[in-house]
């Protein structure tokens, strides 16, 4: 007899409820999804989720309810006695540290988040609106700065009396004579000193800032409280360096302690050797280095005995710490983190429509827009072939697709960019001029003037082969992007995709490959840089030919007078005239346009962001550079808010 | 003339004698889906798995490199695939067509990109089939020797090699794999060549535990024994009395294994896309990608991919079970 087979068995089964609901529901699925093949749009336009501004939903609607700051340090609500404490929550890349801890070494943004609010400066920004001398305020100085001089050469800071170095057990026990120790003036003439090092042994280090600090003549301590600075010139943006986002004062001892018995003789603050970075990040700051678990979470703890700026009687800062997580950065985490008030606040990575989408749903919360400083590029060494050739960097520049970029990197949300940064719109050039620049108008015809010229300017540099293209590794979005690089870069200037090669690399890497003289390595690059303040910052280090970021090998004397005649303009409109001058040789659009400065870095876009928080977050301040942590001083957490019922402990 | 009449002639049989009619090979097909309509299923997605891979070959002989020519020759575009891996489409107004529903000419929409959904889960089937493919040849390889040597001499070398495997094993797999890729001493570079390799290695105790259990049984057989009396060596027993008869379990752990292999690869890329290569059409990459990006916004994306990498794994375990009941005597239906 024939054993029985699957369907045999299937049709003797009775019509069980089971059976019918499975058939019902199978059904429907099945109608439900030919309905939704049906529906769709096609190409050419007939999309109808695809609106003029990007993709997705806008958050325009929600523009009015951005609070506008003005003064970081004025406008702020003291914190009642009695909800003082706890521990603010946020995400961030802040743990994820990619080169060293050193505050006058490192140059990875977050990493000076984590820093200044362990170390303080001179001065500090006290808003974002206008980064002009105006709005410099004192931090460890007394005033603002006596000014001898006209212009200035000369510069006498008062110091507060009373500041003290931090002070814990684990501190106390590596640095005894260190812990609790006044902050003095020579520790202010160390740091500064220590900057202008032109070193770049890894002993040594590599002081990214010090085309600043080689403006000093000479810095004397006149006394435990007062120190002299003589200038080699007048040097318009000096007041600014003082208040730049590494001018951090750190203590001598932490640099030249004894390594022990056996251990290497350091002269950096390189915590791969030696104690821990929480015993050896001695600040001045509001906050102590608390503990950071690489990628995963950086904790700062609240210094009872900071020095509280002008108001020591409020006794800040208000919170007993702050936590930043780096393990869940991405937008589908980040909503249910922010929902679940396991952060305080949080904005989006790639897309901002959870952010408006939540706003609308509970209009209470605090919403925020912000300009990030930092920006997406492309670096050459313009000693090597053929980036040597200015026409082939001027067809890459005119090639790219940055509506692309904008709409795929950042969802729409994001803007095109020139030489300086448009979260610095003082000294940016205008964004609206920006949008009638070749490479950046998206004009139809306009557009494919600029890819005609693009490819003319190619074949005419003989359509040379790329070396290899180098990347950065984070965030996911610049690797992820390489594919649709490589096809508008076909198509554009018809390059065969398979000839353009590139590598993924960590920033680290890249920054070692920039610096070696090898054309073999990073001729180009594709990458993130952080973003500065004043005007000096974004163009002299990059682009003279004495400049500590010049990875391009740039010596162009008419470019270089320029970045010298804006150092030595006092005159802050005729500076700004001078900024997009020389905003405006760099993209080509002065003279013949074929320079050797032109188009030496290609700039494409920059990150606007989306952020919501809880209202029972006070005080909260956004910069859009890094190293303003500093704010976190001011912050409380309402807990008589009724919002801040079922946030987790 | 007599040695000739002494030769007996080969005749039609007598019709109680003939031998009965072999079944056509559409007839056992049929067989199969009836008996097994879950297998079937199975076959069928794998099949169709593969069938997205296939594209013409190009005369592009060289080194294989994975996925686009694993062989050593170049495969050229699927032949499912409408559209390249990294071509975007735009709308009216110049822009990118991000994130489209799908559509006629977008069967599974677009992603934020512009890119199309389907033409991506093809190329995309091309590097996980081939990932699979090489890492479990490895695996396998390299598990059935170790398996078959330790199981047939048994003794301290079989405790040393299984207790050095357990340790192996007692790691987590995914944790293996993430260190392997990250000290990679012979790359700087994220490579599917090493995420392979390093996915094999993964693999190996996991088969060599099954081959030496088979093992274990078969060298007690009859013939195992008759091939040690009549002085075979103990290669020689290995080879030609050992190894033909696992063959049954090999092709079977083969099967249902390419199913985790496919799944691990996806998982890798979803979890630390740093490890792997980010260009190319890639079911985990992509995945993650989507996921990152918010899964409501990117509905499409996050649905054909997961329900690609679904599919091909439900498609490779129903087959592997079904290949598994066939093959194995025991399980054998009459």
């Amino acid at each position: 007899m024939e054993e029985p087979t699957y369907w045999d068995r299937f049709w003797r089964r009775r019509l069980s409820r089971r059976r019918v609901l499975t058939g019902v529901a199978l059904t429907g699925s099945g109608l439900a999804a030919a309905a939704v093949v049906g529906c769709g749009g096609g190409d050419s336009g007939t999309d109808q989720n695809q609106s003029a501004g990007g993709r997705g939903g806008s958050g325009e609607d929600l523009e009015s309810q951005v609070p506008q700051f003005i003064d970081a340090r004025r406008e702020f609500t003291p914190a009642p006695a009695d909800v003082r404490g706890g521990t603010l929550r946020f995400q961030g890349f802040d743990p994820v540290v990619l080169d060293r801890h050193d505050p006058h070494q490192t140059q990875f943004g977050p990493m000076y988040a984590n820093l200044s609010s362990v170390f303080s400066k001179l001065y500090m920004y006290k808003s974002h609106t206008e980064p002009t001398w105006q709005n410099i305020v004192p931090d460890l100085a007394e005033s603002a700065p006596e000014m001898i001089g006209n212009p200035p050469t000369e510069y006498v800071v008062k110091l507060r009396k009373g500041v003290k170095f931090h002070d814990t057990d684990a501190i106390r026990s590596n640095f005894p004579d260190l812990a609790g120790r006044e902050l003095k003036a020579d520790d202010v003439v160390y740091s500064y000193e220590r900057q202008k090092n032109a070193g770049q042994s890894l002993q040594k280090g590599y002081y990214y800032r010090r085309s600043q600090y080689e403006t000093i003549d000479s810095i004397t301590a006149t006394d435990p409280y007062t120190i002299n600075i003589k200038t080699k010139g007048p040097i318009a943006p000096f007041y600014h360096f003082m208040a730049d986002t590494n001018a951090m004062i750190i203590p001598k001892e932490i640099v030249d302690m004894d390594p022990g018995p056996g251990g290497l003789p350091l002269d950096t603050v390189d915590t791969n050797r030696g104690p821990a970075p929480g015993e050896r990040m001695i600040g001045t700051g509001p906050f102590l280095w608390g503990d950071l678990k690489f990628g995963i979470e950086y904790k700062a703890v609240r210094n009872p005995a900071w020095f509280g700026w002008d108001e020591p009687d409020l006794q800040r800062p208000y919170l007993d710490g702050y936590t930043v997580s780096g393990s869940s950065l991405n937008d589908t985490s980040l909503e249910a983190l922010f929902r679940r008030k396991e952060v305080d606040t949080a904005g989006f990575i790639e897309n901002p429509d959870w952010v408006f989408k939540i706003k609308r749903e509970k209009p209470d919360l605090e919403f925020f827009r912000s300009w990030i400083s930092g920006w997406i590029n492309s670096r050459f060494k313009v000693f090597c072939k053929p980036f040597d050739d200015v026409r082939v960097r001027k067809a890459i520049h005119l090639a790219t697709e940055r509506q692309q970029i904008v709409d795929v990197i950042g969802s729409g949300e994001w803007r095109m960019q020139g030489p300086v940064g448009n979260a610095i719109s003082y000294w940016a050039l205008p964004y609206d001029q920006l949008l009638t620049l070749p490479g950046y108008r998206q004009n139809k015809d306009d557009r494919t003037k600029d890819i005609t010229d693009a490819r003319q300017l190619f074949e005419a540099a003989g359509s040379p082969e790329f070396p290899q293209i180098w990347f950065a590794d984070i965030p996911s979005y610049i690797p992820n992007f390489i594919g649709t690089w490589k096809q508008f870069m076909n198509q554009n200037l018809g390059i065969p995709v398979d000839k353009l090669r590139t590598l993924t690399q960590a920033y680290s890497r890249i920054a070692e490959a920039i610096a070696d003289d090898s054309c073999d390595l990073a001729s180009m690059t594709w990458g993130f840089d952080n973003g500065w303040i004043d005007l000096d910052d974004w163009v002299y280090p990059y682009f003279h030919s004495t400049g500590s970021k010049n990875s391009f090998r740039l010596k162009d004397p008419d470019l270089d007078k320029l970045l010298d005649a804006q150092r030595i303009e006092f005159d802050i409109e005729k500076r700004r005239q001078l900024g997009y001058q020389i905003q405006r040789y760099l993209l080509g659009l002065e003279g013949d346009g074929m320079q050797l400065g032109a188009h030496a870095r290609t700039d494409y876009a920059t990150p606007r962001t989306a952020t919501v928080a809880w209202p029972y977050f006070k005080n909260r301040v956004a910069f859009p550079w890094f190293g303003s942590s500093y704010w976190s001083a001011n912050v409380w957490l309402n807990k008589n808010d009724p919002t801040f019922r079922g946030r987790p402990a | 003339m007599a040695q000739e009449q002494a030769i007996p002639s080969i005749g039609p049989a007598a019709p109680e004698f003939a031998l009965p009619h072999r079944p056509g090979v559409i007839h056992n097909v049929l067989k199969f889906i009836r008996r097994k309509p879950l297998g079937a299923v199975g076959f069928f997605l794998v099949f169709f798995v593969i069938a997205m891979t296939l594209g013409t070959p190009k005369a592009e002989f060289g080194v294989p490199e994975l996925p686009h020519s694993p062989f050593g020759f170049k495969l050229g575009k699927p032949w499912l695939a409408p559209y390249d891996e990294e071509q975007n489409f735009k709308n009216a107004t110049g822009r990118l067509n991000q994130d489209a529903a799908p559509s006629w000419k977008h069967w599974l929409g677009t992603d934020s990109h512009g890119r199309d959904n389907w033409a991506r889960v093809v190329w995309g089937a091309r590097r996980s089939l081939f990932i699979g493919l090489w890492a479990l040849a490895l695996a396998t390889a390299a598990g059935t020797f170790i398996g078959v040597v330790s199981g047939y001499f048994r003794g301290w070398f079989d405790t040393a090699v299984q207790r050095v495997l357990d340790a192996l094993q007692s790691f987590p797999p995914l944790l293996t794999l993430i260190l392997i890729l990250s000290i990679a001493p012979f790359t700087s570079q994220p490579s599917l060549v090493v995420a392979a390799f390093a996915l094999g290695f993964v693999g190996i105790p996991q088969v060599q535990r099954i081959v030496r259990g088979v093992v274990l049984s078969t060298r007690e057989q009859q013939y195992v024994e008759a091939a040690r009396v009549i002085g075979a060596t103990d290669a020689r027993t290995m080879t030609f009395y050992i190894l033909p008869n696992i063959m049954a379990s090999i092709i079977v752990v083969f099967s249902t294994g390419l199913g985790v292999v496919i799944l691990a690869e996806a998982a890798l890329a979803f979890i630390v896309p740093q490890v792997v290569p980010a260009e190319g059409a890639s079911w985990g990459l992509d995945l993650g990608e989507a996921y990152r990006g918010g899964v409501v916004e990117h509905t499409w994306e996050v649905t054909s991919y997961a329900g690609i990498i679904a599919l091909a794994v439900l498609g490779l375990n129903l087959a592997g079970d079904a290949l598994r009941d066939v093959l194995d005597p025991r399980l054998r239906l009459g």
